[in-house]
């Protein structure tokens, strides 16, 4: 490479020699690439013959108007076009065409594609999924071998699950570890879960919405642990570096984009009309006259819709002699397809970037705001046999007339009751600043000092009108919530980079020191007794009574109850702890109850790493990180994770044929830990116990809360630690055409941090610990790129990954965790999982189902719960398969992805699709109804609802134009498409959708691959257009 | 190299300021206990609110589940059987039935984590360093010799975890007769440190705040219940003499200080007052009062409705004297006054004909047992929600594949007086009146002989005189006095009964069943514990 840019720059000099010469320009520079200053590059005044090269420092000079476009390029680089705008000093980079030049990020560093020793995945804005985005893991949703992503269900911003080489942990969070520019996130959620009124509580939504889809450049996913062990105790579950655009290299450029999408439920249930169902009744042994109300009703389509969404951005770039600058604003409205759901965004970000002292100190700006506000129906995660909105929908009699005044009964509400009378609504601000200095000591140092600052303020509300009738207390009296969320994360952060060279080696050092503090802050009031229906109002009251109750309180409590009786609040202001009566002020409503919390944790690291070539070919590089955590008392506060990888390029060894332009094998081991456990376990603590208002309106605990214990305090606990072994080859053919990766990996979780039951008698039924135990996934991943056809008119790429994962536990003794709550009428008590030995993760556990005797009522091999042959909900393998063509200005792609060799628990249909359900007059299926299955049947938890979950989804289609402009034309560049979303779906599973994980936890153990009336899948289609001036 | 140098030096320099964090963080939400430099337990926070938690677990008992479901639904008295799609409810209720729970049932593993964990708090609250006054001392160790009680009646042996011992130290492990010794101390010194409720006062229970606060009776009561059932708990085939006479003096205590047996016995069961509750918890009677409800049995203010599950068996409502009809009727005299009724319907709405019904209006709902055609609050018969009729059968076709109309239901505490009505009682005086009765069968010496104090029970209740009375004559009047209450299982294993076959349970159960078993995660926690016989 370096020779055939001497050689280069030698010819062109010779050739342009006196022309250069000649001129002396006004304008001067430098251009250069990611290894320095690159001689013999051509720089042209755009749109006329004028031009020069650079010399042998890379230097140029060129008579250039203050209002002229620099065109730079050379062989092997994309060329890059640059605006005077009156500069008279101008550096040009280069990017490389080469794809084994390019950069991938590492943790506190880069490294090129060719030199990486570990396992990282780059996603570049181009490679994108688009339509409607609401957060980054939908950009790279398939994309990547390995990771499966999982979008918990179709609510607009809903929670998604990333597994990073599988599952390898039991704890509420098993997703990676999120960088935004060098500040680590916290997996907090910004803004609070539901609160369960009476119908269950639901998840909060994806933390991750905050970020703007449209400011994102690149994400580098960091899979095994020579990567990640740099981030020491987050690593072990992956983590994903956020970069967002920087105003580099353009001038005084408008970028708008807009686009407008259609979205529809893809999937609904195949529910009987008035007619069928009053016959299915009449055949269980009902009466006609007692369930049939006359009207005729699809509550599916009462609750579904056709939604319109759009997206608008506006973003302005540009750059100046030593600096650069981009602002963007961006309007999210997406309306969910069920009424009454949607998630407005309103985001803004400023990334500036100013050079100080010759170049040497470079500051870096990056400011991002957000105000995202969502509205949820009445659907939960944990709701019982009454059903939320969607439960409501499927059991609703189809003979009730449609209009929401038509509560028939407390226990099977009317959809059209539930969304009326019930609303939900979040407010969230997130603010992420950070600063970093890079100071470039000389040619062998930089100290970066990286200072953030992430803070986000969360309020979300909801309320049932006095009007519903669905127990709880609710009817006549009104029931209300507001829950308010303050999360913040302090990172400061100094690494230092020393590069050198000596002989044919290469060194470079990292050394880095990290302080980060997270606070979490809140409480959540339930406000009862309203006299207004209006639920707005009902919010208003609720927020306005805490305050007026703060204020009699003054500062400093945590929790309070008030009601016509009683009013008392506890705390435990200035290390003293409290419970005192107080005069309550007036309130618009009779009971209100509060609950507070506040606490902080600190996380304290040092690191290095070494990264050492040997003529280019061979490549090693080692880290080690000590990371401290206020979680862990004692002795047990620091963990260490080190971790080695190593490379060998055999394409640059001569016993290697021609053919493969690159073969590269790599390598690397490494420690990496987990410490996402529960606030401060390792001291004993008391608490006041919580407040709350009974069905009947009053303040319970009556006499006010007692003092107990809220740990069973264990100062032995300590980090969880994953091993990962990782080795993959990397290699190219014909010419680069085709790149393919093969990889194997084993990561081994021992010390796993759980929730135990601890021997009894104890403070707490649970006791937090390192298990005694294993969990090992290992397996395969397969990336493979093609560029099938390539040439001025047409091209053709094609992308595929592939990975193969097997989770198994091991070492857990006779010990067994239960999980998986499964839902419905008669159903208290019940589960489908176990974790156990031998086994793996979530296993499901279950009675196996042979069908129906005689009179209609189940047959089971044996009435009590097993294992399945390992039958689990965690896939066996996921793919994605990738086609891009580009004809003249067309460009179209297509996206199929998938998930295999997994099984769904199809809850939905255990609660509601039984012969039971018709028997009670509440609507199913036809087929359930026929199915041969008796009224009066139980129907236990059973193989019978255990569904293979293998789906192949269309997932994204892009067709689009970039329009061809003349050159008076107001814009540089236009671009059109259109863009499906999930248009096609290939699976077995009756449900809605298997992409799908309701969490219905049991003692905190979290579940996976649950379906109970879950938010569906919408199908979309989006036109929008993208405009650069 | 000197540039590395300077790099370190700034590094650790900035390492040093930001270092000043020993990862020691500040708690805002709740209380560290400081404990000394060699792990010594240094007290609780605050004594009395303890205390004030410790009540709060009274709480814990209510529900149907838990230790609520393995009192009642393993004996003769409570039946829930599945109901089309409900109540199957992964089997928990048919293994109790059944009497086939083994050591990873819910309810036993949840009761005993539970019930161990509020001793181990009352331990913390009575160990010397935590300061307690004397006032509280005395209710701490009420409270904790109840709950011991309960895991000796329930599992035969008591773990015992050194208070401000860690996760790594395992709990030591003592046996029925010396957590009785242990169980009497403390009852002896409740006894001696709390004052009896007032003569002659009589106390309303309604779940207000104070209203559970134990006295002096409530201690003299559960020793008395200790007393009784102690030969039982500690392996011998009959009660000392002693211990007899303890339990007559105690209950005669208690009568002289006014605790009587009150006249109506639906009305012990309700917000008025009486002469008989001893002991209430502060739990809403919510769920034990709609569990047998049917969906369409409603209160009045329609903030309830029935959730129409647990039901009785022949076995209990034949042991009632009088006409099987249970429709109410004033005039009929020789009927049991505690098997209840369901309001008398008929021509236009009798109801209103008189006032006793009119009192337990009520939205139709009777009290005690329900059996046959239900009716509404104007005394129209209710439906079943498929449109049949709904008449409470005596007969059931077995545990699974029932409609919604089998099984006779009871009710003691009544929807008249609110969905969400409060005031568990877990002691009353006609429980001690027979105690006494059975002390003196027992082998007990008093001036009055169990004959009489049976008889002056049944003339209150409006039942037949008895001309001679056996032990299992006092088993059977506990269960007519008592059904519900939550002492079936106790009583029935003290009179040796609990392994009998009934309706539905599918043949006699082994003796070992009169134990429940040591949870397996118990088992898997503390090497300490050995299981129990016959799992």
């Amino acid at each position: 490479m370096k020779n055939q840019k001497t050689f280069f720059s030698f010819f062109l000099t010779i050739c342009i020699v006196g022309l250069s010469f000649a001129q002396s320009g006004n304008v001067s520079g430098t251009v250069s690439d990611a290894d320095g200053p690159l001689p013999g590059a051509t720089v042209v005044v755009k749109g006329t013959n004028t031009g020069v090269t650079t010399d042998f420092d890379g230097n140029f000079s060129i008579q250039a108007a203050g209002d002229d476009t620099l065109v730079v390029s050379y062989v092997g680089f994309q060329s890059q076009e640059v605006a005077v705008a009156n500069q008279t000093n101008i550096s040009v980079v280069l990017n490389s065409n080469n794809e084994l030049d390019e950069v991938v990020l590492t943790g506190y560093g880069q490294t090129t594609v060719r030199n990486a020793t570990n396992s990282v995945s780059t996603i570049k804005a181009d490679d994108f999924n688009g339509g409607i985005i609401s957060s980054p893991e939908q950009l790279f949703q398939g994309k990547s071998a390995g990771v499966q992503i999982t979008s918990n269900n179709g609510e607009p911003g809903s929670g998604v699950n990333i597994r990073i080489r599988g599952t390898s942990s039991v704890r509420a969070n098993n997703n990676p570890l999120f960088v935004v520019d060098g500040v680590p996130l916290t997996g907090a959620a910004s803004a609070s879960g539901q609160n369960d009124l009476g119908r269950g509580s639901s998840s909060a939504k994806n933390p991750l919405n905050f970020i703007n889809p449209n400011d994102i450049e690149r994400i580098d996913i960091l899979k095994d642990a020579s990567a990640t062990a740099i981030y020491g105790s987050r690593g072990a579950n992956g983590v994903v570096l956020i970069t967002t655009k920087k105003g580099l290299g353009s001038s005084d450029k408008f970028e708008y984009s807009s686009s407008l999408s259609v979205s529809e439920v893809a999937n609904t249930y195949d529910l009987m009309g008035r007619d069928e169902f009053v016959d299915a009744v009449v055949k269980f042994g009902g009466k006609a006259s007692e369930v049939d109300y006359g009207g005729s009703t699809d509550w599916q389509d009462e609750i579904f819709r056709v939604s319109l969404s759009q997206n608008h951005n506006l973003t302005y770039s540009n750059s100046y002699e030593g600096g650069s600058y981009r602002a963007s604003l961006s309007l999210d409205d997406q309306q969910g397809i069920v009424e009454k759901s949607s998630m407005e965004r309103m985001s803004a970000r400023l990334n500036l970037r100013q050079s100080f002292l010759d170049d040497r100190l470079t500051v870096d700006m990056n400011v991002a705001y957000s105000d995202i506000s969502d509205v949820a129906p009445l659907i939960s995660n944990d709701v019982g046999f009454e059903g939320d909105l969607i439960g409501a929908a499927i059991m609703a009699n189809p003979t009730w007339p449609k209009y929401f005044g038509s509560q028939l009964n407390s226990t099977n509400a009317n959809p059209n009751s539930l969304l009326e009378y019930y609303t939900d609504v979040a407010s969230t601000q997130r603010t992420l600043v950070n600063l970093t200095g890079t100071y470039n000591v000389n040619d062998q140092l930089d100290v970066k000092l990286n200072v953030g600052l992430d803070n986000s303020v969360g309020e979300r509300s909801g309320a049932f009108s006095k009007l519903l009738d669905i127990g709880s207390g609710v009817l006549g009296n009104g029931k209300g919530y507001v829950s308010d969320t303050e999360v913040s994360n302090q990172l400061v952060e100094l690494t230092g980079t020393y590069s050198t060279d000596f002989g044919d080696s290469k060194l470079s050092a990292l050394a880095g020191f990290s302080y980060q503090k997270f606070s979490y802050e809140g409480g959540s009031a339930v406000g009862f007794g309203f006299d207004t229906v209006d639920l707005h109002e009902m919010m208003d009251i609720i927020d306005a009574s805490m305050d007026a109750v703060s204020s009699a309180i003054g500062t400093g409590f945590y929790k309070y109850g008030v009601d016509s009786d009683t009013s008392y609040y506890t705390s435990y202001d200035g290390g003293t702890n409290i419970l005192e009566n107080f005069t309550a002020p007036t309130m618009d409503l009779d009971a209100i109850a509060y609950n507070g919390y506040k606490n902080e944790d600190e996380l304290q690291s040092f690191f290095t790493r070494v990264e050492y070539s040997m003529m280019d070919k061979y490549i090693v590089t080692a880290s080690i990180r000590a990371d401290g955590s206020s979680k862990f008392g004692g002795d047990n506060k620091y963990g260490i994770f080190p971790a080695v990888g190593a490379a060998w390029i055999l394409s640059d060894e001569d016993f290697v044929p021609e053919f493969f332009s690159n073969l590269k094998l790599r390598g690397g081991f490494g420690v990496i830990g987990n410490q996402e456990i529960p606030h401060n376990l390792h001291q004993r603590r008391q608490a006041y116990g919580g407040v709350s208002i009974s069905d009947g309106g009053d303040i319970e605990p009556e006499a006010g809360p007692g003092l107990s214990d809220v740990t069973f305090a264990n100062p032995e606990l300590k980090w969880e630690s994953t091993e990962q072994f990782n080795i993959g080859v990397d290699f190219s053919l014909f010419d680069g055409r085709l790149n393919a990766s093969a990889e194997y990996y084993n990561k081994k979780t021992k010390d796993m941090l759980m929730a135990v039951t601890a021997a009894q008698p104890a403070p707490q039924p649970f006791v937090w610990t390192n298990l005694d135990a294993v969990v090992e996934n290992k397996g395969y991943e397969f990336t493979v790129n093609m560029s099938l056809m390539n040439n001025d008119k047409i091209s053709w790429d094609l992308d595929l990954n592939m990975s193969f994962n097997d989770n198994l536990v091991t070492g857990l003794g006779s010990s067994v965790f239960d999980t998986g709550t499964v839902r419905g009428q008669g159903l208290t008590g019940a589960f489908a999982q176990r974790i156990a030995n031998d086994q793996p993760l979530y296993a499901f556990f279950l009675r196996p189902f042979l069908g129906y005797d005689e009179n209609g009522i189940s047959i089971y091999s044996q009435d009590s719960q097993q294992f399945l042959d390992g039958k689990s909900p965690l896939p066996t393998s996921v793919g994605g398969l990738s086609s891009t063509w580009k004809f003249g200005d067309w460009d179209l792609n297509v996206f199929f992805s998938g998930q295999f060799g997994h099984y769904i628990y199809n809850n939905t249909a255990n609660a509601l699709m039984v012969a039971g359900s018709i028997g009670n007059g509440r609507n199913v299926t036809y087929d359930t109804a026929y199915s041969g299955e008796s009224n009066l049947n139980a129907p236990s938890v059973s193989t019978r609802f255990l569904e293979e979950g293998d789906f192949i989804r269309l997932q994204n289609l892009t067709l689009g134009r970039n329009i061809a402009l003349n050159e008076n034309s107001v814009f540089d560049s236009l671009r059109v498409f259109a863009n499906g979303q999930n248009l096609l779906l290939f699976t077995d599973y009756t449900g809605l959708d298997p992409e799908v994980d309701v969490q219905n936890p049991i003692n905190g153990v979290p579940s996976a691959g649950l379906d109970y009336t879950s938010y569906p899948k919408p199908r979309v289609i989006t036109f929008g257009i993208n405009a650069t001036f | 190299m000197k540039n590395l140098k300077y790099f370190i030096y700034s590094i650790l320099s900035l390492s040093v300021i930001y270092s000043c964090t020993d990862l020691e963080v500040e708690e805002f939400d709740s209380i560290v206990l400081e404990s000394s430099a060699s792990g010594e337990f240094t007290g609780v926070a605050d004594p009395a609110a303890s205390l004030t938690a410790a009540y709060g677990e009274l709480g814990g008992w209510g529900d149907q589940g838990g230790w609520y479901a393995l009192t009642q639904v393993t004996t003769d008295e409570t039946l829930i059987p599945t109901r089309g799609t409900d109540w199957g409810d992964n089997g928990v209720f048919r293994s109790l039935h059944q009497h086939s729970w083994d050591p990873t049932h819910q309810w036993i593993v949840s009761t005993w984590n539970d019930t161990n964990r509020r001793i181990y708090s009352l331990d913390q609250l009575i160990h010397p360093a935590s300061n307690a006054s004397a006032e509280i001392l005395a209710q701490a160790k009420f409270l904790r010799a109840l709950q011991m009680t309960q895991i000796v009646d329930m599992f035969g042996q008591v773990p015992r975890r050194e208070v401000g011992s860690g996760p790594s130290d395992n709990p030591s492990v003592i046996d029925s007769p010396t957590a009785l010794t242990l169980i009497l101390e403390d009852l002896d010194a409740a006894i001696a440190g709390l004052n009896p409720l007032s003569t002659g006062q009589t106390t309303t229970y309604t779940g207000e705040a104070g209203t559970n606060e134990v006295t002096k009776t409530a201690a003299q009561f559960l020793k008395a219940r200790v007393l009784l059932n102690k030969h039982v708990w500690i392996g011998e085939s009959a009660a000392a003499s002693a211990d007899m006479n303890e339990v007559i003096d105690l209950v005669d205590d208690i009568k002289s200080q006014g605790f009587d047996i009150h006249d109506d016995y639906f009305e012990i069961f309700d917000n008025s007052a009486d002469s008989e509750t001893i002991f209430s918890g502060p739990l809403c009677n919510c769920n034990r009062m709609w569990n047998g409800l049917h969906y369409k049995q409603i209160t009045v203010d329609e903030q309830g409705g029935g959730w129409n599950g647990f039901s009785t068996m022949a076995e209990l409502y034949d042991l009632f004297e009088g006409d099987e009809d249970n429709a109410y009727d004033p005039t009929d005299t020789d009927r049991d006054e505690r098997r209840g009724f369901v309001p008398k319907t008929g021509d236009g709405n009798p109801l209103e004909s008189d006032q006793k019904a009119i009192d337990n209006k009520a939205r139709g709902i009777g009290l005690g047992f329900l059996q046959g055609q239900q009716y509404d609050n104007d005394g129209v018969a209710l439906n079943q929600r498929n449109g049949n009729p709904l008449i409470y059968t005596k007969e059931l076709p077995g545990l699974t594949g029932n409609n919604e109309a089998t099984g006779i239901r009871v009710i003691k505490y009544h929807p008249k007086n609110g969905a969400y009505f409060g005031g568990q009682i877990f002691f009353r005086y006609s429980d001690a009146h027979l105690m006494k009765a059975e002390a003196i069968l027992r082998g007990g010496t008093s001036s009055e002989t169990a004959l009489d104090l049976i008889n002056e029970l049944r003339g209150k209740r409006n039942a037949s005189t008895m001309t001679a009375v056996t032990l299992d004559d006092i088993l059977d009047e506990r269960a007519r006095e008592l059904y519900t209450e939550m002492v079936r299982r106790t009583d029935m294993i003290r009179f040796g009964a609990f392994t009998e076959d009934w309706s539905y349970k599918g043949g006699t159960s082994d003796a070992t069943r009169n134990k429940f078993p040591i949870p397996s995660v118990a088992l898997g926690s503390n090497p300490n514990l050995t299981q129990n016989p016959g799992y």
